[in-house]
């Protein structure tokens, strides 16, 4: 794939300087903070207490996690976040890939009236307690199903608006031809319209994936916390587990393993993210 | 063309109603049940959900599993992190959500936001009540008991270093706001390094204990007070309210020189670290904070180094408050068995599983049945003042919008608000507190 | 594949061919219609199903409740009309906190979109070093928030790694970064761009590799300089990516509230007190009626900057 570079005169010594600068930046921007997220679990807590770079002074990386694992209810959370988050993803991308071909393909007054629903729900800060009322009202509350539904429901914004600007610049032919050899709508969609759609249902699914799994809010006031609490409920239960204040070495342990399960996806599937974020060349 | 218009006005009508299904649910909750037979035995087998904050002691953790363990009844718990619990717990209620036992403030202030009377079961019949110290200022309203308290209860109080109080020529530390004054002098004289008076600004709360809950311990004997202001028969801003003097002494303090140099931004954790090491002379604080003393040296030392003793604007009167940490309530539910359970637990854990808690934490027991253990250095020290006749209950535990005393108190110590316009501030929001209530 | 720059750019793509199946003749418009509304509705009704009852009539109920007098200490809900909104202007804290919110906004989207811009620039072409350091600055994007706020409350604590380095310069430094009412908000907004820039950058970058490189080329053949390349053609090209980046930057800090809990909680006194914050101020006190006004308030915020703001840049794009 070609990139648009441009031939410039003092070539090298600018692309150095570039880059000198860009590590530099790099430093504070990234590794640090990671330095400081790693360095500190290891410590113990009066040693985490004054937060600097220096090394621990008594390695107490086994103790640290695992308290993390017991007190800090890891696994669960983790189970609980995992059980959370697929489904959240998987009920967005489909409801609202199958919802913004609708919107995309029809000129009905109705339909425009939603659309324009759902995109004012990416900007509009949900209501809590009205929410948390409905899910009590319907025997949902405290539950993983309520918070899945209370999730996707105001997730699903951001799918239909990207997808539907999307679907709208494909050329409508291929529908059309799948649908004169006598597919089914359903099968026009799962064959036609899915395999069109792939790099905006990988962006939005990266984008909700992190957003889904990093929610505080909504679980706060939605899961009843002990077995159902998703990750960073377990996180900010942990860091408030002291009377004291905040006890940063195991804090630390936990907002890693928290924050484990992405980082690994990331690197492992860092290119397909990056580059399905980014590549717009005008030739394919 | 099409037939929107109607479908739209459709959708509205939905909306409309939904609206009303969600408002009358939120008034209210379950439908009340009355208060509790106690005659009937208590029934085994049961599982109750507890809402309380992440940051329970080991010692209420283990008072929990004993009752299950007497009881046969089992224990759902809903931890709601520590630093939010209050906030958590009211939306929570705003919802309609009613756990079937609450770990709660039972300062009458915090209990009229949850409106006791329709939404608590009655628990004036159980044997606490009378033998309880506290029932009649704590989780008690309109003479009506909803809630146990088993302690700790927070002793408001002066942290002294010793040293630094020899060296300045003190033999007694002060107890009120002239000796104050005068012992500031003292150690600025004497030649030492350290500051006389530790202000943990940053941590924001640090900054209510002097001018507010130490200092108004003369003002708000009886919590009189505090019932005058609810009332509106007092007001905060009144020529020579004793609120203003408080925080005006905080500015005399200041501008002194009495205070370390960070005070707007240093913590309450420093607050300890400067007592210890002799940075600072004294600080006003709770009694919790003994603990956190105690874990950060060695006990002969902190006992050899840290004093403890009351504080308050003329006569040294100590206050106390009793928190949300071993405090219970049980809610209206709808669910009979449930409610007998929940009573049950209340019963339990101050009849039978008392003094087995009150050995563990170490703390004073606010049940006359109960012996106290036997207490060391400053935890002792805490248990004389909290025990004396004349200790009296924080000036918090009536007044309306007190929540936002700390901000003002804040304000007031770094400079940005004169005492008399916080107190005109604060005004404000009691009044709005006040009106809400009606 | 052109994700990113379809949605960015707004134009149609071109594709290769995929399914074609033959000759055929598109059936007649009116036919088409016809047969295709109704799988076209029930296709996207669980969608607005659950937008509506999970988006929409909680807010339409917030918006009620606003207007009403709702407390903890009592069990009746009566209409006050705007009773909720001059009491709380009357406090202070209306005014105050809408106050803190958009300084937050604008502090965050404009560093956000500058320094986004800047690293786009520097990374923009789609080699193995740069995507390197695309991922190292992406990954930020990955932490909570939550998790953001409790590491940059170490990093800038008054004895921390920040003020060390800045110790090395200016010997005993030793500044409350997060505590002081002068920085506090600064620095939590700051945060907040840190965490997301990474993501920007990405959608900055999409924009630029979609300018067409002939343009540029004539640009650089004419004896433009890079800094005037930049202004007159690449900025204004990008207004697309622009216009999604600022909104959603400017909106999603409006609703800015877990950076808050895990540095400042609100302080120093009031000075990182955002709506969000604030509206879980009034809930701590029982005060349901007024949290749900500053709910609102937050809403209409939103509408009234989001609205104008998209429009206006939408009319500012330039289309190849």
């Amino acid at each position: 794939m070609s990139s648009t570079t441009w031939v410039t005169r003092n070539g090298r010594a600018t692309t150095v300087t570039k880059y000198v600068i860009l590590t530099v930046v790099a430093i504070p921007w990234t590794l640090l903070p990671l330095w400081m997220l790693v360095v500190n679990s290891f410590k113990t807590e009066s040693d985490a207490a004054v937060p600097s770079i220096a090394l621990p002074e008594t390695w107490n990386i086994v103790e640290n996690y695992t308290t993390v694992f017991t007190d800090g209810d890891y696994l669960i959370g983790l189970r609980n976040s995992l059980m959370v988050s697929v489904p959240t993803v998987l009920a967005v991308l489909l409801l609202g890939s199958m919802a913004a071909w609708s919107f995309a393909r029809s000129r009905s007054r109705s339909l425009r009236f939603f659309y324009y629903v759902m995109a004012l729900s990416i900007i509009l800060p949900p209501a809590i307690v009205p929410t948390v009322v409905l899910l009590t009202r319907t025997g949902l509350t405290s539950t993983v199903a309520g918070y899945i539904l209370a999730l996707v429901g105001t997730r699903l914004g951001v799918m239909v608006f990207l997808a539907t600007g999307y679907i709208r610049t494909l050329p409508i032919d291929y529908e059309e031809a799948a649908q004169i050899d006598g597919a089914s709508r359903w099968q026009v969609y799962r064959h036609v319209i899915v395999p069109l759609m792939a790099p905006i249902l990988f962006t939005v699914a990266v984008m909700t994936v992190i957003n889904v799994w990093n929610d505080f809010f909504f679980a706060l006031y939605m899961l009843k916390g002990a077995g159902n609490a998703t990750l960073p409920l377990t996180l900010y239960n942990f860091a408030n587990s002291s009377q004291y204040g905040v006890r940063r070495n195991l804090v630390f342990a936990h907002v890693l393993m928290t924050s484990l399960p992405l980082l690994v996806a990331y690197i492992v599937l860092q290119r397909k993210v990056l580059s399905g974020l980014t590549d717009g060349g005008v030739t394919g | 063309m099409t037939t929107h218009m109607p479908r739209r006005v459709a959708v509205f009508a939905a909306a409309g109603a939904s609206t009303a299904l969600l408002l009358a649910g939120c008034a209210g909750g379950a439908e009340s049940t009355g208060s509790v037979d106690l005659s009937s035995d208590a029934p085994t087998g049961v599982t109750l959900t507890m809402w309380h904050s992440s940051a329970d002691s080991q010692a209420l953790l283990d008072l929990y599993a004993a009752y299950e363990e007497a009881s046969g009844n089992t224990i759902d718990f809903v931890d709601l992190p520590n630093d939010t619990a209050p906030a958590a717990v009211q939306t929570k209620w705003a919802t309609g959500e009613r756990p079937d036992i609450l770990q709660y403030n039972p300062s009458p202030q915090d209990m009229a936001q949850l409106n006791m009377s329709e939404n608590m079961i009655d628990i004036s019949a159980l044997d606490y009540v009378a033998d309880s110290k506290l029932s009649n200022v704590a989780g008690t309203i309109d003479g009506v008991t909803y809630g146990v308290v088993l302690g700790p209860v927070s002793v408001y109080g002066l942290y002294y270093n010793k040293d630094v109080l020899a060296a300045a020529g003190l033999d007694t530390p002060p107890q009120n706001a002239a000796d104050l004054l005068a012992a500031c002098s003292a150690i600025q004289s004497s030649g030492s390094d350290a500051s006389a008076v530790f202000m943990g600004g940053g941590s924001e709360w640090p900054s209510m204990m002097l001018p507010g809950f130490a200092y108004m311990g003369d003002a708000n004997q009886g919590n009189a007070y505090g019932e005058a202001v609810a009332a509106g028969d007092v007001k905060v801003n009144d020529d020579g309210s004793p609120v203003e003097t408080g925080l005006q002494m905080v500015v005399d303090l200041r501008e002194a020189g009495c205070f370390n140099d960070d005070y707007s931004t240093a913590t309450y954790e420093e607050s300890l670290k400067a007592l210890l090491d002799g940075t600072t002379g004294m600080t006003v604080l709770p009694s919790d904070q003994i603990a956190e003393l105690y874990a950060a040296a060695d006990a002969a030392t902190v006992d050899a180094t840290v004093g403890f003793t009351s504080f308050s604007a003329e006569t040294g009167v100590p206050s106390y408050n009793a928190g949300p940490f071993g405090s219970y309530f049980a809610p209206k539910t709808g669910d009979a068995e449930k409610e007998r359970a929940a009573v049950d637990f209340l019963d339990w854990i101050t009849t039978e599983g008392y003094q087995g808690y009150v050995d563990q934490a170490q703390i004073v027991p606010t049940i006359s049945t109960a012996d106290a253990g036997s207490l060391s250095g400053l935890y002792a020290e805490a248990a004389e003042l909290l025990q004396r006749d004349d200790a009296t209950i924080g000036f918090n535990a009536s007044i309306p919008g007190f929540g936002n005393f700390g901000g003002i108190a804040v304000k007031v110590l770094v400079g940005q608000s004169t005492p008399s316009q916080g107190v005109d501030d604060w005004q404000v929001f009691i009044d709005q507190a006040i009106a809400a209530q009606q | 594949m052109h994700a990113t720059e379809a949605i960015v750019t707004g134009k149609p793509v071109a594709r290769t061919r995929r399914r074609a199946g033959g000759l055929i003749s598109p059936p007649a418009r009116g036919q088409r219609d016809g047969r295709r509304i109704s799988y076209r509705l029930w296709f996207a009704l669980p969608a607005i199903a659950l937008t509506v009852f999970f988006f929409g009539l909680p807010f339409i109920a917030n918006a009620f409740l606003s207007f009403t007098k709702w407390t903890g200490f009592s069990s009746t809900i009566s209409f006050n009309g705007l009773d909720n909104f001059i009491s709380l202007s009357k406090l202070g804290i209306l005014g105050h906190a809408t106050y803190v919110t958009v300084v937050y906004a604008v502090i965050t989207m404009l560093a956000q979109n500058v320094v986004a811009l800047m690293m786009a620039k520097a990374l923009q072409s789609s080699n193995r070093l740069n995507t390197f350091y695309r991922s190292l600055f992406f990954a930020p994007v990955l932490f909570s928030p939550l998790a953001a706020g409790y590491i940059w409350s170490a990093m800038l604590a008054p004895a921390g790694p920040i003020n060390g380095f800045i110790g090395l310069f200016v010997p005993g430094f030793h500044f409350a970064w997060l505590g002081e009412q002068s920085t506090a908000l600064i620095m939590v907004a700051l945060i907040d761009a840190w965490k997301w820039s990474g993501l920007v950058t990405l959608v900055y970058i999409s924009g630029l590799n979609t300018i067409s490189r002939s343009v540029i080329e004539a640009a650089v053949l004419d004896g433009a300089s890079a800094w005037r390349r930049f202004r007159s053609i690449e900025m204004p090209l990008l207004a697309p990516a622009f216009t999604f980046n600022v909104v959603l930057t400017l909106v999603g800090s409006f609703s800015a509230l877990d950076i808050i809990f895990s540095t400042t909680k609100g302080g120093p006194g009031d000075a990182t007190e955002v709506l969000n914050f604030a509206v879980y101020n009034q809930y701590g006190q029982g005060l349901f009626g007024t949290s749900s006004a500053l709910s609102f308030m937050i809403a209409i915020l939103v509408m009234i900057t989001a609205v104008p703001l998209i429009w206006y840049l939408r009319k500012r794009e330039v289309h190849e």
